[in-house]
């Protein structure tokens, strides 16, 4: 279910140092951060603020993004949209990711009738991508945030979980683990000290992709309609008012776009830069 | 996508006075102007439209939209002019009893369906007789409701009724009692999808279809029959059309603008400007002569606090109209005064400028309800309970950017007033069952071209009051006296009466916006129009391609 | 064990794997599509719903006033058949209105497929080996061509190229030309992903002994990466082809309703709007098989090229 696949094995050169790229991302994803926690310090106005007289002005010094057709202003409107499409992207992984610890540790470390039912269970979810699966959630308990978020979450659990199982037997079967057995630590132990941590943390990077990956799922579903509903700025919908619009003015489409495109790209970059990292200090 | 689909549904048929024009003034019903060139023959065009007709089959074709596509196969007994008078069609004519009881129609002997089949009055009888079943469950039995039996002999068909109704020759005139070939009525929705049995007699022919992308039609070349007061007659002179679904509004222009479609309906506000700035692009509005769109809220106590009629006169004041409406449709729409809408003989002029925008009244009388505190997020509250208003629509029947109207008044609500306006989009499924159930609050919507009185007891009696206690008497009683009357003056009082108490009286319907639909074709295609019994863009019997 | 017996068991192992998990996503999907009392009679109903008699004829004549599990046998035989029931909404059998969709989606998804296929090819065979600059600026097109959502590229590409320049009609599946611009939309990420994926199995494969070999023969750099490398990266590429299906039916959806194209995608969106369930259920199961016999095909191929599955399979 990776769509943005991480980086893969140690490049040729390590890096040690962050690249200007990688800096600027950075400090993209702190302003994103900021919009998240307090978007009232990034925008002046509210997101729901109408003002119809002054609906659809191009941007300038007043709407830095011009105003949509309710006179709104579109950079608020994406600033707190950020709070719909990037929260529900990272709900929705931290639910992968809860579901693939735990049944990627227990497949792991049950038997071996558990690990070959769970691998099925894996591919029975692996057989429902993000957007069929959100299809399918949303039939049935009608679309909106919480079908969005269980669906995107539900789909990723597979992937995530079958690379915490190898890592996981990788682990246990290594010196330190057999080393730690010899000293007569206690199994649970052994898992919480050694097997958790090791098995995790790599997967916890792949995740922060899966963020990017997942803003871009989120976005497109509620462009057709199945996301959290009017009036939530969510970029999607953003995008796909600005649509309906889009032969008047052309700026109620393009920066909800641009917003979807550099954070993805940003959280891309930062994330694959911390991956080699820690592959780099790992190898 | 199914607005419509919901209402004429329940229009239980009664019997209305003589005088029903529909619609009078025709300011938008401007089809092109035809006349200074000649019609040619030949060519095929393409429009574009919103949605995907849910069923081809007339009886159970609930969307008014649609129509505008059945039309093109589907003929009616007679023809509704732009008058609101009637003509003959399939009927040459025709003759009402003293006591209107008794219609007799003299048939056309000409006319065959394009399947071969003649049209006869045993054809027609089996039309109606199907669609009045209410076993079969089409929508349309109602406007059937006052018919006591049918009779067929050879050209001559009876209708007699159980009262005297003069809506029957207004329904008759519509798609929904279209006649197609009866050898296959009995396949019921099956017909719904477009194949070889579903049959009429219309200017052109099914052709083929193809599901989510288009319906094409081929010229019907036997076709004789056309109404009389239209100005040719013979074949259409098309001698192709194509229906192409693009349900996305910009998409739509722009295959208009590009040329790649001939004509599209359904023509977003906000385009407007843009269109008509090409000399190579005409755009017309229809009649606002069907029910306007507004907010239909629930007056009894399930919807507490909102049973008091204060309370809902305060929202309806809270918000400036004709700011909103003017800055959202750019001056393309026009704000709605009443539920009636202003073409229509039936509208009550004194409704404009009596009710809305009066700010400080509504926050008068939201104080002295009780409602006088505020919460953290400024909303009023009493009790700890805050004063919010519940207005679901289903997703499938946003159209118009009548989402975003909606989303105007929730904010300006929220600035002048402090009332919550709580909107959301749920599924029609969903709404529906809140809705038989009594449990609904404010469903936002527009009832299509309907005969007023009937629609008043259809849908405040009987569809959003079925399951509660409390229920608009006084505006049901006010129906019941305009559909049995047979003095004029004493139906336009009722209907006056009825407008009064739903909108200023009472605000159980805020009106919004006049519906209307519209047409925007290419510079090359003539000849586009109304259907004035439904209001829709009409069937491409008239409209023709320069060369 | 001989290897052939051992590849015998490994195919049949994955055949077995791919009828069990076609059989736990049609009982899940059935589970989920009756689990909801009282929905699907509002869905056929509307407001008539409490009419008196129509809730209960509604019922019978969809058959779920039977007992769950003679429900459920008749789904599962329907299924085989090809069966998928009635429509709540559009007055018409599933596999009619999902039957006439399939082409069109089959159709899009593979030419975007080679034609993605291709232009990774084009970019990884060309840039192989060349300068750290030109890495970057791949890099970053790539990242690029996987960030843009669908939708947004869509309906630029259908503004500039239709309606602007009027290269390609914007709307509609009547010939290839109404291909091309959803093609070209749907292709793009899934060109950047498998670009920088084949891009970076040059660089490791570049770097085996036998490549020496080859080149101390005398080989060219674009003979050896066009001819010698490619079967190497090809089969490990088909791996991760498999993953970009998801990526494929998630933009199915969105081109085929910026382009008015008819497709499974457009009937499934309808049909979640509508609560049309029976739809719904029957796009999903058809992917779903789609993307298990392609998962299974793969690797099935994978096991005959390379014996060393053969064991893992069995092991």
């Amino acid at each position: 279910m990776s769509e943005i696949a991480p980086a893969r094995q140690a490049p040729r050169t390590r890096p040690s140092r962050p690249t200007a790229g990688v800096l600027v991302a950075g400090l993209y994803l702190l302003i994103v951060l900021a919009a998240l926690i307090h978007p009232g310090l990034v925008a002046a106005s509210g997101p729901n603020d109408t003002d119809p007289i002054s609906n659809l002005l191009a941007p300038g010094a007043d709407h830095w993004f011009g105003t949509d057709e309710l006179g709104r202003d579109v950079y608020a409107r994406v600033i707190y949209g950020a709070r719909y499409s990037v929260v529900i992207a990272f709900l929705a992984v931290a639910l992968g990711l809860f579901g693939g610890v735990v049944l990627g540790l227990t497949a792991a470390l049950s038997g071996r009738v558990v690990d070959e039912g769970l691998s099925r269970v894996f591919d029975l979810l692996s057989a429902f991508p993000s957007v069929l699966m959100a299809l399918l959630f949303s039939a049935f308990f009608g679309p909106g945030t919480v079908s969005l978020t269980t669906a995107i979450g539900l789909a990723l659990i597979p992937s995530l979980a079958r690379i915490i199982r190898r890592q996981a037997i990788a682990i246990r079967g290594s010196d330190y683990v057999l080393a730690s057995r010899t000293l007569g630590h206690r199994p649970w132990t052994i898992v919480v000290r050694h097997i958790f941590p090791n098995a995790v943390s790599p997967v916890l990077l792949l995740a922060t992709i899966e963020v990017g990956t997942s803003i871009l799922t989120v976005s497109g579903l509620s462009f057709v309609g199945l996301g959290p509903g009017k009036p939530a700025p969510e970029w999607g919908s953003l995008l796909a008012d600005g649509q309906a619009v889009i032969s008047y003015a052309w700026w109620p489409t393009v920066f909800p776009g641009l917003a979807i495109v550099v954070t993805i790209f940003a959280i891309t970059t930062v994330g694959r830069y911390l991956q080699r990292r820690v592959q780099g200090r790992h190898s | 996508m199914r607005t419509i689909r919901r209402l004429t549904v329940a229009t239980t048929s009664l019997l209305t006075v003589a005088a029903l024009a529909a619609c009078s003034s025709g300011s938008g019903s401007g089809a092109q102007d035809a006349a200074s060139t000649t019609p040619v023959s030949g060519g095929s065009a393409t429009w574009a439209v919103a949605a995907e007709p849910s069923c081809f089959a007339p009886a159970f074709d609930d969307v008014l939209a649609d129509r505008a596509i059945t039309r093109n196969f589907v003929d009616s007994l007679v023809y509704q002019e732009q008058d609101g008078t009637f003509s003959p069609w399939l009927a040459s004519q025709w003759q009402t009893s003293d006591d209107g009881a008794t219609y007799t129609f003299s048939l056309r002997n000409d006319v065959k369906f394009s399947n071969g089949a003649v049209l006869d009055a045993a054809a027609v009888k089996a039309n109606l007789d199907y669609t009045r079943d209410s076993a079969h469950g089409s929508s349309y039995a109602g406007l059937l409701g006052s018919v006591k039996s049918i009779k067929a002999d050879g050209s001559t068909l009876t209708i007699t009724l159980s009262q005297a109704d003069s809506s029957l020759l207004s329904s008759l005139s519509s798609v929904a009692l279209g006649i197609i070939d009866p050898a296959s009525i009995k396949d019921g929705k099956d017909l719904c999808t477009p194949g070889k049995k579903l049959a009429g007699s219309g200017p052109f022919v099914l052709d083929s279809y193809t599901r989510g992308s288009q319906v094409v039609f081929k010229q019907n070349t036997d076709y004789a029959w056309a109404p009389q007061s239209l100005s040719h007659d013979g074949p259409a002179y098309l001698d192709e059309v194509t229906y192409k679904f693009i349900a996305e509004d910009s998409t739509r222009t722009g295959a208009l603008q590009s040329g790649q479609v001939q004509a599209i309906s359904g023509v977003p506000a906000l385009s407007v400007a843009g269109l008509t700035r090409s000399d190579d692009i005409t755009y017309t509005d229809g009649p606002a002569s069907s029910s306007t769109f507004g907010l239909t809220v629930n007056g009894s106590s399930e919807n507490a606090p909102w049973d008091n009629v204060e309370l809902r006169k305060a929202f309806r004041d809270s918000f400036d109209l004709d700011t909103i409406v003017k800055a959202i449709y750019k001056g393309q729409k026009t704000r709605a005064w009443s539920w009636v809408g202003k073409d229509s003989a039936e509208f009550d002029t004194t409704l404009k400028g009596s009710w809305g925008n009066h700010v400080d009244a509504a926050n008068t009388a939201l104080d002295a309800a009780g409602w006088s505190t505020r919460d953290s997020e400024g909303f009023r509250t009493k009790d700890g309970q805050r004063l919010s208003l519940k207005v679901t629509y289903d997703a499938d029947s946003v159209r118009d950017q009548r989402d975003t109207l909606i989303e105007a008044i929730q904010d300006a609500a929220k600035q002048n007033t402090g009332i919550e306006v709580d909107f959301t989009t749920p599924t029609w499924a969903a709404l529906s069952a809140d809705i038989a159930a009594g449990n609904w609050s404010v469903y936002p919507g527009s009832y299509g071209k309907v005969d007023y009185a009937n629609s008043v007891i259809g849908t405040w009696a009987g569809y959003f009051y079925g399951a509660s206690q409390w229920k608009p008497t006084e505006a049901v009683d006010l129906a019941q006296d305009a559909v049995t009357t047979t003095d004029a003056d004493q139906y336009a009082k009722a209907l006056d009466g009825i407008q009064q108490y739903l909108v200023n009286d009472q605000a159980l319907f805020i009106p919004l916006v006049e519906s209307t639909f519209q047409i925007a074709a290419g510079s090359a295609l003539h000849g586009t129009g109304f259907d004035y019994s439904s209001g829709v863009p009409d069937s491409n019997y008239n409209v023709w391609l320069s060369k | 064990m001989t290897s052939g017996l051992q590849l015998l068991r490994g195919v049949a192992r994955r055949l077995a794997g791919a009828v069990l998990l076609l059989w736990a996503a049609a009982t899940l999907t059935f589970v989920g599509l009756r689990a909801l009392p009282g929905s699907v009679e509002s869905v056929v109903l509307g407001v008539h719903l409490n009419d008196p008699g129509l809730a209960e004829q509604v019922r019978s004549s969809l058959g779920l006033d039977r007992p769950f599990l003679v429900q459920y046998g008749d789904y599962l035989l329907g299924l085989l058949r090809g069966d998928f029931g009635r429509s709540y909404v559009l007055n018409a059998d599933v596999t009619d209105v999902v039957g006439a969709q399939l082409l069109p989606t089959l159709g899009l998804a593979a030419a975007s497929v080679v034609l993605a296929g291709a232009l990774a090819w084009l970019i990884a065979v060309l840039s192989a080996g060349a300068g750290p600059g030109t890495e970057r600026v791949l890099h970053v097109l790539e990242l690029l061509a996987i960030c843009l959502p669908t939708f947004w590229v869509g309906s630029l590409l259908q503004l500039g190229l239709s309606f602007h320049l009027q290269w390609f009609p914007s709307v509609g599946a009547d010939g290839f030309s109404s291909l091309v611009l959803p093609m070209i939309t749907l292709a793009l990420p899934i060109a950047g992903l498998l670009s920088q994926y084949m891009r970076e199995e040059i660089a490791l494969t570049l770097r085996q002994p036998w490549v020496l070999t080859v080149r101390s023969r005398g080989a060219s750099g674009f003979r050896l990466r066009s001819v010698h490398l490619m079967p190497h990266v090809a089969i490990s590429t088909l791996t991760v082809a498999g993953n970009t299906l998801g990526l494929l039916i998630g933009g199915a959806v969105i081109v085929e309703s910026v382009f008015g194209r008819p497709g499974l995608g457009r009937v499934a969106l309808d049909a979640v709007t509508d609560s049309d369930a029976p739809v719904t259920v029957a796009v999903v199961l058809i992917i779903t098989t789609a993307y298990v016999l392609i998962t299974t095909a793969i690797d099935l191929a994978a096991l005959i090229i390379d014996p060393r599955l053969r064991q893992e399979a069995h092991g």
